[in-house]
């Protein structure tokens, strides 16, 4: 009894006994080897496999019956060795140095047979006639003092080819490429083992290559390790996010927390806001599955589900993240164009004027980070103004608010500029300010901004409360508990009075 | 000196067995193992693979050509057939052979070749 392998020959199924095989296949791999350099060098091939296929089929029994080691040992006197074929060829060269083995010049390929990463540092060292270990020991050793190595090595190994056919790799050890030196070297498989190096390099070799394999799962180790805290880290934050925001966070800040989830309700239009949303939670959840389980696959790899699930996992992760960039960039549209707007107010000139705060009085949620307030009950948003006191040149004392707005196109953003709600009351010398402007629509935020410019002649003296301290633009706050501070005027703009 | 013999015979078929094939084509379209039967009967080749080859290269050369004939069983082959120019190389080589025939039989025969002449 004996194996059968099926193997395909010219669109031919044969059966052939296992012991028959390799005859066969050390009998075409060098044709195809010496053919290939050839420019229809594959379509004698395939020729001579077509005929191989055919006395395959004429054999008493044709193709229903195994091919034997004496049917491929019939076929190969019939057809001739691969020395007699390409002999035809090679009869002028063999005549004219009939034993001379000719050395051609080495050229230089990637190594497959001696390659740790890529072959480069193998191919190398075979084109120097060296051993590779020390090739890549010195490298190793290099790197410490010329880091950009690793880059040299990078190109290197974009630009040097990998020798790939039996050719090539012939070409590579400067052996000529000729008919025997195929056919020996596809016997001996010498080409894919790598040169013989002596025993001592052989050991150093694998005593770095031990290394090598150790330093890597180390890499991998802390690579998985990293991921897995990455991914929990994550986690933490996302249940955070959704469930336990208002527990945490209702004692720790004073102020009443308008999240930032809410806060996006009120920018994006509310169909946008719902899918906004599950590609969030869709997203952030599958990136934390993905973390903890290449995470977990790196430390210790283990059996997965079928790749049906994998690749369904992967679009609808890639899909979501689409849905967020995509409603991003459609609802930044909103907010493409800014519009700007000022209004004049003369102030009286005086020694003394007195700034006074007019505050809403209402109990607003705060965002921290973009300064928004946010009254829930009655879903109004409020801006805070921010106030800066200038030196007047020419003697004029003159209150400027500018406001600015974001919108689709200039008109837009202009209707949202007439929106803004802020109203200053000038009665003498008091200036009574609002600590807040309101917006309209009241539960639609457009970044809506308003500065006051307080134009002031040298020397005049301002007087503010708390309130107004708290929206001047400078970062010279304190509250010492005094009830009014006074500035004086100057020509490097305000100074605090001591 | 049997070694040699074998050597130089096969040297001598390697020479005329481009010539040979174009012949066999110029009487009719063949497949390949028709070509190969008729050089095998005139023992002009030993071994087949050898053809594949110079088919080739006469293909390339453009002295014959082939098309792909369907086969009732397995997959289609190429049917070759000479060319025009194929043709015209071969009327040449038919000359050279003919005076190369003439060249060797006036070298071997010389005194055969007096004597006609004192005949005539």
């Amino acid at each position: 009894m004996k194996n059968v392998f099926n193997i395909c020959i010219n669109g031919i199924i044969f059966g052939i006994e296992e012991d028959a095989f390799k005859p066969l296949s050390d009998y075409l791999e060098p044709l195809k080897a010496y053919f290939s350099r050839e420019k229809d060098g594959s379509e004698i091939v395939a020729d001579i496999e077509a005929r191989i296929a055919e006395l395959f089929t004429e054999r008493p029994g044709g193709a229903a019956t195994a091919i034997t080691i004496a049917d491929v040992n019939a076929i190969i006197s019939t057809l001739g060795t691969p020395a007699a074929i390409a002999g035809v060829d090679e009869s002028a060269n063999t005549e004219a140095q009939p034993c001379a083995p000719r050395r051609t010049a080495r050229r230089l390929f990637r190594n497959p047979a001696e390659r740790y990463i890529s072959g480069v540092c193998g191919g190398i060292a075979t084109w120097f006639g060296m051993s590779p270990a020390i090739l890549r020991i010195a490298l190793i050793v290099a790197t410490f003092f010329i880091h950009w190595l690793p880059i040299l090595y990078l190109v290197l190994w974009a630009v040097i080819p990998l020798a790939k056919t039996t050719a090539q790799k012939l070409e590579m050890y400067g052996k000529e490429v000729n008919i025997t030196n195929i056919e020996q070297s596809v016997k001996d498989n010498s080409l894919d083992t790598g040169s013989p190096v002596q025993t001592f390099f052989r050991d150093v070799d694998s005593a770095l290559g031990r290394f090598c394999r150790i330093l890597l799962r180390i890499v991998v180790l802390v690579i998985g390790l990293k991921l897995i805290v990455a991914g929990l880290m994550l986690l933490v934050a996302f249940i955070v996010w959704t469930c336990l925001q208002d527990v945490l966070f209702r004692d720790v800040v004073k102020w009443d927390f308008l999240a930032y989830e809410e806060m996006l309700r009120h920018i994006i239009s509310a169909s946008s806001y719902q899918i906004f949303m599950i590609c969030s939670v869709v997203f952030i959840l599958l990136t934390v599955a993905a973390c903890l389980f290449w995470g977990a696959q790196l430390i210790r790899p283990f059996k997965t589900g079928n790749r049906m699930t994998h690749i369904l996992l992967a679009a609808l992760w890639a899909g979501s993240a689409m849905g967020i960039v995509g409603i991003s960039l459609r609802e930044m549209r909103h907010f493409t164009n800014p519009n700007s707007m000022s209004e004049t107010f003369t102030v009286p000139v005086t020694d003394t004027l007195h700034l006074q705060t007019v505050s809403a009085n209402m109990k607003l949620s705060n965002n921290a980070v973009t300064g928004l307030y946010f009254d829930k009950s009655q879903q109004r948003f409020f801006g805070e103004p921010t106030l800066n006191i200038c030196h007047s040149r020419n003697g004029q004392a003159l209150l400027e608010i500018r406001r600015r707005a974001l919108g689709r196109s200039k008109p837009d953003a202009f209707d949202k500029l007439a929106g803004i709600g802020y109203q200053v009351a000038i009665n003498d010398t008091l200036l009574q300010l609002p600590d807040l402007f309101s917006v309209s629509p009241p539960d639609r935020w457009s970044f809506q901004e308003v500065h006051l410019f307080l134009y002031l002649p040298e020397n005049t003296i301002v007087a503010m409360d708390e309130g107004v301290m708290a929206h001047m633009h400078s970062n010279a706050h304190s509250r010492t508990g005094q009830q009014e501070y006074l500035w004086r005027v100057t020509d490097k703009g305000p100074r605090k009075i001591k | 000196m049997n070694e040699y013999l074998e050597n130089a015979k096969a040297q001598m078929r390697k020479g005329v067995l481009e010539y040979c094939i174009l012949s066999v084509l110029s009487e009719g379209d063949a497949y390949v193992s028709d070509i190969i039967r008729r050089l095998k009967e005139a023992q002009m080749i030993v071994v087949e693979g050898t053809l594949y080859p110079l088919l080739m290269r006469q293909k390339n050369a453009g002295w014959l050509a082939y098309r792909w004939e369907e086969s009732t069983q397995g997959p289609p082959r190429k049917y070759y057939a000479i060319t025009d120019a194929g043709r015209q190389l071969l009327a040449e080589l038919d000359t050279a052979w003919q005076d190369l025939g003439d060249s060797v039989i006036k070298i071997r025969q010389p005194e055969k070749t007096h004597s006609h002449e004192k005949r005539i």
